[in-house]
């Protein structure tokens, strides 16, 4: 045990020094600020000088909201998808795999001017409706793979005591599926929370700008960039998501290999 | 795990009972008219960009038919991008698999630590690409930064290197980023297709005798493989999203000698102005990803073992 | 098909909703690049103030990183979404304009209102001969040596294009230095041409075609290349951008840079142990500078222009225009602003401002980015040596020649 211990952190060992080098780069670079002043007053003032608050909270209601919209939307068609048969439904299932090729990117001019039609440039709403609408197909798939999982049985044995299919889902389907439910929410929490193509089309005003757009506009087009600050930004940005991974990691490997083992 | 065979012995599940109907409909409706609306609208507008003339500042004009894909196929930059194109998806998807596969591997396997190892190999999926790419630009450009005082204090290099100095060190060092931004999620993914294989069948073939490349090659890589295929898949479409890696190292530059379809995409529309050949762009770069997915999925069908 | 989506977007996120947007009818949207950390601010200053005297007029400011502001603009005005007033670069004016997307401003405009202007600023702001925007901020660049290095290496501050070949190559044979700063790599490589193509007597345009291909040209870039091979610049000019080469600068480890006035403030904040000089470009012929400006405008489509125009005319208040073009560096617009003595008093800003006598703008014509893209493409081939001076200007002239003939 010891020596495959070795080994194994052997083997990992370039990639994690590749992981690290970020975060090395990030500390490295706080450490060497010019400007004196302790680690405290450097902190205040980069909090103040960089609006990184704002951004924060912009990110975090966002990805929340985000995660709890998509997995609410998809959990209803992912029981269908799973339970019932009908024509089309190896089709659907395919497409949704498919659908993860539609990069934002590719479609970001048709969907900067559906966004403005709505009213709602500039809105962390619309951002939220358009993550939503992004990673439902994927939490569709996710969150279909569980439920394919769970005995029918249950379901078989509730209706036979009278249960409507609503009911079914809601005191049945949906306790059971709650891990699934938490790992998809959180893979969505992630994407929506480190998007960034869509968020610079559609935020303007400081007041919405998310974590990674207040990033890039700390480097981008500024004719003086101010590195701790922008690196001690990027560690902020990156907290949250890490702390997700502390916090759910056991979690979501068990909920990935339970939602994927049926694929 | 497998998909169960009693899911389809509900009852009313195969009748064509009116009220189940609409309960389909009902519980389908809201995820279908979300996928409906951020990709059929979008693409159906991209559509008609595609075939108008756009000005500068995005007004649609006159019906064009094809001249904007005409004027594409002759831009004389194309095709030196498209095939940059195809060597970055390429090196990107494939060093992913060939650094994720193995750390899947290792992680599968108990050791002192596990926990943490996972934990660190997941570590920069929490930063974001943009974060990551900014980052790495400083590393890059930084004569006195961390990378050149390490190199220099190991002996590698006599004085601070300009790594982005010429076309292939920046390229190299963009794939190098966009294969360590996407492992984390693949190594996941992979690491879950592990985990779901019995540790039985291992077992079995460990007692007829197959020694451990053996046992990988018939019996893990083969049940891996729609897992494997679902990582392509999404490494494909995650290439796409590494946009900011090259945008914000380097732009595509110097003389376009690092642009991939997507930075070159996002010129022609926002820096050239072509706004019409860039949605001709788009509609040809969906079209082949679709075919290359459609590819994949046939790939997924086929059954493990021919 | 729009309120479709917005109920879709809307019931996707009912519970998160409320408070998120609370917009009003009578809104004026503003748009700017960002000069630096005090553009926001101030502006929203300007705009609350306003709203103080104008109770039932909201001004929404989105003051948006340069890098970013064309995409924005497009994608606004794609989706018929344009701000009513907006800073833009005058050499967007052109493009904007022929989409019939600025309110010609000659019938708002009173003869006093006019005469607060310094007449050539309003030059570039006009297209067959209708004004669509006054002057915002202008500025004018020139040489920034530092002087220690330049004594160190026992020269001069170069007077002539030959001199400062002479005066790098000596800065660079210090330890750890480099002479000449060079940028190679995202905006404004072509700026950094035009400097050397007009100091050779060269032209951008020429009778409706590039004047890259001219023997002027050829000698501009050949001169920029000698300056690369023989290592008179930072090593491979591709890799840095303006703001890494003033990094270098302010280091304390380029001798001679071409720089905006904004440099001034960081150098004294960021470097304030660093000696420098502010000078003129170097002269072969005439001198020579190149002006910028940028524009305010007014959207065509706005539906609240009596306003807008009002607050145009607001930020126009000599109070808010001093300090404006203090914090950013920037030359004034106005003549009463040109009178200020802090333009005669502080060398620094004085050798700046002196050269809007001679200054000369990029053209103002349609499709100016694209031209400019090609410009950096090719200088940016032969900085990594992948093509001769004489091929990537010739190549360059045939590209922007194509372009020219398009339209």
């Amino acid at each position: 045990m010891v020596k495959r211990s070795l080994l194994s952190w052997c083997a990992l060992l370039p990639l994690l020094a590749f992981n690290l080098f970020p975060f090395a780069v990030v500390l490295d670079t706080i450490h060497r600020r010019g400007s004196g002043g302790d680690v405290r007053t450097f902190w205040i003032g980069m909090w103040y000088r960089t609006e990184i608050g704002t951004a924060l909270i912009n990110s975090l209601v966002i990805a929340l909201s985000t995660a709890l919209a998509s997995t609410l939307i998809a959990l209803p068609a992912a029981y269908v998808l799973s339970r019932w048969r009908f024509r089309g439904r190896r089709a659907a299932s395919e497409a949704l795999l498919g659908s993860q090729i539609l990069a934002p990117i590719m479609l970001v001019l048709g969907l900067s001017q559906m966004v403005a039609w709505a009213g709602l440039t500039d809105t962390r709403l619309a951002l939220i409706g358009l993550y939503s609408a992004f990673q439902i197909p994927f939490a569709i798939w996710m969150l279909r793979g569980y439920i394919d999982a769970i005995p029918v049985e249950l379901e078989e044995a509730a209706r036979i005591d009278g249960a409507s299919r609503l009911q079914i889902l809601r005191l049945i389907v949906l306790p059971l599926s709650l891990p699934a439910i938490a790992v998809t929410a959180t893979f969505a929490f992630i994407t929506a929370f480190n998007e960034f193509v869509l968020a610079l089309t559609i935020l303007r005003s400081p007041s919405t700008f998310t974590l990674p757009i207040r990033v890039n506009a700390l480097t981008a087009g500024r004719y003086a960039v101010d590195w701790p600050d922008v690196m001690a930004a990027v560690l902020v940005a990156s907290l949250p998501v890490m702390l997700t991974f502390v916090w759910l990691q056991r979690y979501m490997l068990r909920g990935l290999r339970l939602s994927l083992g049926s694929t | 795990m497998r998909r169960g065979k009693s899911t389809t012995s509900l009852p009313t599940v195969d009748e064509p009972h009116l009220r189940t109907r609409q309960m389909l409909f009902l519980l389908m409706a809201p995820s279908v008219a979300a996928a409906f609306f951020i990709t059929l609208v979008p693409v159906l507008l991209l559509v008609r960009m595609s075939l108008s003339s756009v000005s500068r500042f995005g007004r649609i004009g006159d019906y064009v038919g094809l001249r904007n894909f005409a004027r594409l196929m002759a831009d004389p930059l194309l095709p030196d991008i498209a095939l940059r194109t195809v060597i970055w998806t390429g090196s990107v998807v494939g060093g992913t698999l060939l650094i994720a596969l193995p750390t899947a591997l290792v992680l599968n396997r108990r050791f002192f630590g596990r926990r943490l190892a996972q934990f660190l190999v997941l570590a920069p999926w929490a930063i974001s690409v943009t974060s990551m790419a900014v980052v790495w630009r400083r590393v890059l450009s930084d004569e006195a930064g961390l990378l050149n005082r390490l190199a220099m204090a190991s002996g590698l290099i006599e004085r601070p290197v300009i790594w982005l100095g010429s076309i292939p060190a920046s390229f190299g060092f963009e794939i190098l980023i966009a294969i360590l931004v996407s492992v984390p999620f693949s190594t996941v993914i992979l690491l879950a297709g592990l985990s779901s294989i019995p540790a039985d069948l291992s077992d079995a073939a460990r007692l007829d005798g197959a020694n451990a490349g053996a046992r990988l090659g018939h019996v893990t890589l083969p049940l891996l493989r729609p897992f494997i295929c679902v990582v392509l898949i999404f490494n494909i479409a995650y290439v796409m999203n590494s946009f900011p890696i090259i945008w914000i190292l380097t732009q595509g530059g110097p003389a376009n000698g690092t642009d991939i379809l997507v930075t070159y995409l996002y010129k022609l529309a926002f820096t050239l102005g072509r706004l019409d050949e860039a949605a001709a762009l788009s509609i040809l770069m969906l079209g082949a990803l679709g075919a290359l997915t459609v590819l994949l999925l046939r790939l997924l069908e086929r059954p493990a073992h021919g | 098909m729009a309120r479709l989506v917005a109920l879709l977007l809307a019931l996707a996120c009912v519970p998160f909703s409320s408070g998120l947007y609370g917009a009003v009818a009578a809104d004026l949207r503003f748009t700017a690049g960002e000069y630096s950390g005090f553009t926001r601010p101030f502006l929203e200053r300007v705009a609350r103030d306003y709203e103080a005297l104008h109770p039932d007029t909201h001004i929404q400011i989105e003051v948006i990183p340069w890098d970013s502001y064309l995409q924005k603009l497009t994608t606004d005005i794609s989706s018929g979404d344009q701000p009513d007033i907006a800073i833009v670069p005058t050499m967007w004016v052109s493009d904007l304009a022929a989409d019939g997307l600025l309110e010609p401003l000659d019938p708002l405009v009173t003869p006093e209102f006019k005469a607060k202007f310094i007449p050539a600023f309003l030059v570039p702001a006009r297209v067959n001969g209708t004004l669509l925007g006054l002057p915002a901020a202008a500025s004018a660049r020139a040489m920034v040596v530092n002087t220690d290095l330049l004594q160190k290496a026992g020269v001069q501050a170069p007077k002539t294009w030959d001199d400062l070949r002479t005066a790098a190559k000596a800065v660079s044979a210090l330890p750890d230095t480099y002479g000449f700063g060079l940028p190679g790599k995202e905006v404004e490589v072509d700026t950094y041409f035009y400097y050397a193509l007009w100091g050779f007597g060269g032209e951008i345009l020429k009778d409706g075609k590039s004047g890259l291909a001219s023997p002027e040209a050829i000698r501009a870039a050949t001169f920029y290349m000698s300056l690369i091979n023989e290592k008179a610049t930072e090593p491979s000019p591709t890799a840095h951008s303006r703001e890494d080469v003033f990094k270098l600068f302010k280091e304390g480890r380029i001798g001679i840079v071409f720089a905006y006035p904004m440099l001034v403030p960081q150098l004294k904040a960021e470097a304030p142990d660093l000696r420098y000089a502010v000078l003129p470009f170097p002269v072969q012929t005439q001198p020579v500078t190149l002006g910028v400006t940028d524009v305010l405008t007014l959207s065509s489509s706005s539906k609240n222009q009596k306003a807008a125009w009002d607050f145009m005319q607001f930020l126009y208040g000599a109070k808010y225009r001093a300090e404006f073009d203090h914090a950013e560096g920037l030359l004034p617009v106005t003549v009463e602003g040109a009178a200020d003595s802090y333009y005669k008093d502080d060398p620094d800003i004085a050798a700046f401002a002196a050269g809007l006598a001679y200054a000369r703008f990029a053209p103002t014509i349609k499709g100016w980015s694209e031209l400019s893209e090609i410009t950096l493409r090719s200088l940016q081939a032969m900085y990594i040596g992948q093509k001769t001076p004489a091929e990537a200007m010739t190549d360059a002239a045939r590209q922007i020649d194509d372009v020219l003939a398009h339209r």
